[in-house]
């Protein structure tokens, strides 16, 4: 099992005095205010804080869906901002997999080729597609529904689908938003679970943005934030790095 | 590579249905449209197209073959001097006022004179030889049986054009003429039905060549008329009847608002179609959206989008295309003038087909958005 790599490897997601705002009919919304934050590989990192204190939108500029106002933000060591927006697809086609609290599967596809499907456009041929969709599936505890349509799966056994689909293509950041919000609690600790593993055993970033009190427990380290700041920083060993309104490690 | 585009239509084939019948209606209106055109304007060179004459020679400049002058006599001499020319018949045009005896009012009427010996070519495709007998009738005439009720008649039964009596022998198929009724006779029987200031001239006359595929050269050759006869221009069958059917679709008013009324169907289908398929994407627009978050470019997503139009448009051509046969094949048995050509088809065909892929070019604008960020909480 992989231990988290800090303080001496280098972070695979930065974030540096980013700002974002958005216009709420006729209000501008400060969402993200001079944000600064490290997010390092083979941890599961827990974003929390109520709803609209900025972190869907944080996960938003680190994984490079949304660009921010101001400040910038770096995956992999690139530099998000200077990305076109091909570059940007190419980007995530290649490194980053997303789990979002709806499942967005496609319902006229079985499970198995859900998960085959992002494949193809990495251009791995149907075999080789075929082979990884079932080991995803399989790592998830699903290899056994691959043939099962979104209509005759739970909501839970979507969601663990979702994250095959996310994980097939072995994607050294993976973001979730809100992945178990609408599960119940037997489904959101299989979710959990099963999160933290990938980060774990593939040392995958694993970057979660959760109000779900449920996670704070398996989260290797969760960032609390509020008004657009992060207000705690605080890892699994069970103190608190720091309680400051931005929290840069580095 | 999964087939999305396919399997997604397949399994939802419910959400595609309103876009594959708006493809399908479009092409039946295309179609039954172009066949009617074809149908109605076909009509203006009956006479062409219903005869095995293979060179028509007649007065420079005719527009369609209603508007014959008479041409000189001595022309018939002239068509006979080509070597390849083997039989030359002349065919009488006279426009005449019919009066029936169950209907009072007068009804116009183009009377065609031709000749009644059994290797004649006027109206040879259309007119078997024992019909073609009975008018070696004096005063026999033969009509189109839909035209009989409106010319106040039946067959046996007689009627005046100008003035003369003439007694219908016959009534035909296929004989329906645009802007009044077409009336076969013989020759000697449209002499003495032409009023009497005519000069009573012919207006054309039909050539038989050796082979009708010298039809062009034989042509080309008469075209330079010497001095010494008369103004003339001798055209190939086909060029006639195509230059006759040509003036009636774009130099009247009518066949411009046919074609008027086949642009709105096509937009109206664009419409439509269009509409229904960016309704289906708009409602993947959050799977697609997760699509684009994973990586998928936008020109992979339009890709599928693309494809489903064509595969809307592949259906909906099949559909189109079986509705449009039956409901011809009606038409067809009530006499309705209708007729369809391979060209005019495959030209349809390829219209609703552009008419799909337009309307997916369109629904892939949808897809800009299909935004991941809307997938965020």
């Amino acid at each position: 099992m992989k231990s988290p790599a800090r303080p001496h490897a280098s972070p695979s997601l930065e974030a540096r005095q980013v700002s974002k705002s958005f216009l709420s009919g006729m209000v501008r919304v400060h969402v993200l205010q001079s944000l600064s934050i490290d997010i390092y590989g083979g941890e599961l990192t827990l974003i929390s804080g109520p709803s609209g204190c900025g972190k869907s939108t944080l996960l938003s500029l680190l994984s490079g869906l949304q660009s921010p106002d101001a400040g910038q933000a770096w995956a992999l060591g690139e530099d998000l901002g200077t990305m076109t927006k091909r570059q940007l697809e190419h980007f995530r086609l290649q490194h980053t997999g997303f789990v979002f609290q709806g499942f967005n599967l496609f319902a006229a596809l079985t499970a198995h080729e859900q998960v085959q499907l992002p494949l193809g456009y990495l251009g791995l041929d149907k075999r080789r597609s075929a082979a990884l969709a079932l080991q995803a599936l399989d790592e998830v505890g699903m290899a056994h529904r691959a043939g099962a349509y979104p209509a005759q799966m739970s909501g839970g056994e979507k969601q663990r689908v979702a994250i095959a689909r996310a994980l097939a293509k072995e994607p050294q950041l993976l973001f979730a938003d809100e992945p178990t919000s609408a599960l119940d609690a037997e489904n959101g600790q299989k979710i959990i679970d099963i999160l933290h593993r990938i980060a774990r055993n593939h040392g995958t970033t694993v970057l979660c943005v959760s109000h779900d009190p449920r996670l704070v427990r398996h989260a290797d380290r969760v960032l609390t934030m509020e008004d657009g700041l992060i207000r705690n920083d605080w890892q699994s060993a069970g103190t608190p790095l720091s309680a400051v309104p931005t929290a840069v490690s580095a | 590579m999964i087939a999305l585009a396919r399997k997604t239509m397949v399994y939802e084939w419910r959400r595609f249905a309103p876009a594959v019948f708006a493809v399908g209606f479009s092409g039946v209106l295309l179609a039954v449209q172009a066949a009617l055109v074809l149908g109605i304007f076909g009509s203006a060179s009956i006479y062409v197209t219903a005869s095995s004459a293979d060179l028509w020679a007649g007065y420079p400049g005719t527009q369609s073959v209603n508007f014959g002058r008479d041409i000189g006599p001595d022309m018939e001499m002239y068509l006979r001097m080509d070597p390849d020319v083997v039989e030359v018949e002349p065919y009488l045009w006279v426009e005449g006022d019919w009066h029936g005896t169950t209907r009072t009012g007068g009804v116009p009427v183009f009377v065609s004179g031709i000749r009644t010996q059994e290797d004649a070519m006027m109206f040879s495709h259309l007119l078997p030889l024992s019909r073609r007998a009975q008018l070696r009738e004096p005063n026999a005439v033969i009509v189109d049986r839909s035209d009989l009720d409106q010319l106040g008649t039946t067959v046996g039964g007689h009627a005046w054009i100008n003035g003369h009596r003439v007694q219908v022998v016959a009534a035909l198929t296929g004989l329906r003429a645009l802007g009044g009724v077409n009336v076969l006779a013989s020759q000697d029987t449209a002499r003495r039905l032409q009023p009497s200031d005519s000069a009573g001239g012919t207006p054309y006359f039909v050539a038989r060549l050796r082979n009708p595929s010298l039809a062009v050269a034989a042509q080309a050759r008469l075209a330079a008329v010497p001095p010494g006869f008369g103004p003339l221009t001798v055209w190939t069958a086909e060029t006639f009847a195509k230059r006759s059917r040509l003036y009636w679709i774009f130099d009247t008013g009518a066949g411009i608002a046919v074609l008027f009324m086949a642009a709105i169907v096509c937009l109206v289908g664009a419409v439509l179609t269009s509409q229904a398929l960016m309704a289906v994407v708009a409602s993947s627009a959050r799977e697609y959206a997760m699509l684009n978050a994973l990586g998928a470019s936008l020109r992979a997503l339009s890709k599928v989008v693309l494809e489903q139009a064509c595969w809307i448009g592949g259906i909906g051509l099949l559909m189109g295309a079986a509705a449009s046969a039956l409901l011809l094949w009606v038409a067809s048995r009530y006499d309705v003038p209708v007729s369809m050509t391979w060209t005019v088809a495959i030209g349809c065909a390829v219209l609703v087909m552009g008419l799909a892929v337009i309307s997916g070019l369109f629904a892939v604008r949808g897809l800009q958005r299909a935004e991941p960020a809307m997938l965020l909480r």
